[in-house]
């Protein structure tokens, strides 16, 4: 398969890990309200964040036309919804919210994995070596 | 940048935590007096923590606390009437013999450390995933 180098790859890992930090962000904001009465638990919906790099793809293969350009890239602010609050109004479950940061480190991880194999394809190119 | 921001938040979080910690073990090491320097007996404290809004008043009050984090509004005094204790020969007992002590319940307390303690301990485990990430993205340079 022919790798094409500058496409639009690497700016969709980019996007991607900006998500990845967005979201650890307001899960670090739930463990930190803990104890907040009345905090309810928010999350950031990666749905939105895939929905345009979907809906890409089906222009593609439907127009066969060039990849389109993404879609809007700001991500949705959600109550993380994770069962009825506590006496006090508080929702946090922290079980959940511990697995959600493991899990988007976990994502983090992947992606910067993928962006650096990235760039060691192009600097391989670059140098003309193998 | 979100990386920072979640780090002042964790730490946010630990500090809230370290506070009501700090007011446990003074509830704990006053369990027995029964004067303070207003004469009455000593009260037990209770932390309130708030999270931290976006709001303008925030900007000014707590520029260290970015939005989303959370911080102690107050500590206040739990209410809790005084225990009564038969024993005239204290020096602070009243005419009918009575002295007034602190009502502080250890078990209550306990709860509270142990509570406080396990957030606190989540914030970390935040706080080193966080920290991880910010390492793993660096790698992007090697």
């Amino acid at each position: 398969m022919m790798i094409r180098l500058f496409d639009d790859a690497i700016g969709r890992l980019a996007d991607g890990l900006e998500y990845a930090s967005r979201r650890h962000e307001v899960l670090t904001r739930n463990v930190a309200n803990l104890e907040t009465p009345g905090y309810r638990a928010l999350d950031v919906t990666f749905e939105d964040a895939l929905t345009p790099a979907r809906v890409a793809i089906a222009d593609v293969s439907a127009a066969g036309a060039g990849p389109a350009a993404p879609g809007e890239r700001r991500a949705r602010l959600v109550y993380a919804g994770d069962g009825p609050p506590r006496e006090d109004g508080n929702d946090v479950n922290l079980d959940r919210q511990m697995a959600r940061i493991a899990e988007n480190t976990l994502l983090n991880h992947t992606l910067v994995q993928l962006l650096a194999q990235r760039f060691a394809t192009v600097k391989q190119a670059i140098a003309g070596r193998v | 940048m979100d990386l920072f921001r979640a780090l002042q938040i964790s730490a946010s979080g630990m500090t809230a935590q370290r506070a009501r910690m700090e007011v446990v073990t003074e509830n704990l090491a006053n369990s027995d007096s029964a004067v303070t320097p207003t004469g009455r007996p000593y009260q037990r404290k209770v932390v309130l923590l708030r999270a931290v809004d976006g709001g303008f008043q925030n900007a000014l009050n707590s520029a260290d606390v970015p939005e989303g984090g959370v911080r102690v509004s107050a500590v206040v005094e739990g209410g809790e009437t005084p225990r009564r204790i038969h024993q005239p020969d204290h020096p602070y007992a009243g005419a009918d013999g009575f002295v007034e002590m602190p009502n502080i319940n250890p078990l209550r307390e306990m709860l509270d450390m142990m509570s406080s303690t396990r957030a606190y301990e989540a914030n970390v485990t935040a706080f080193q995933a966080t920290k991880s990430i910010g390492a793993k993205l660096l790698e992007l340079l090697r």
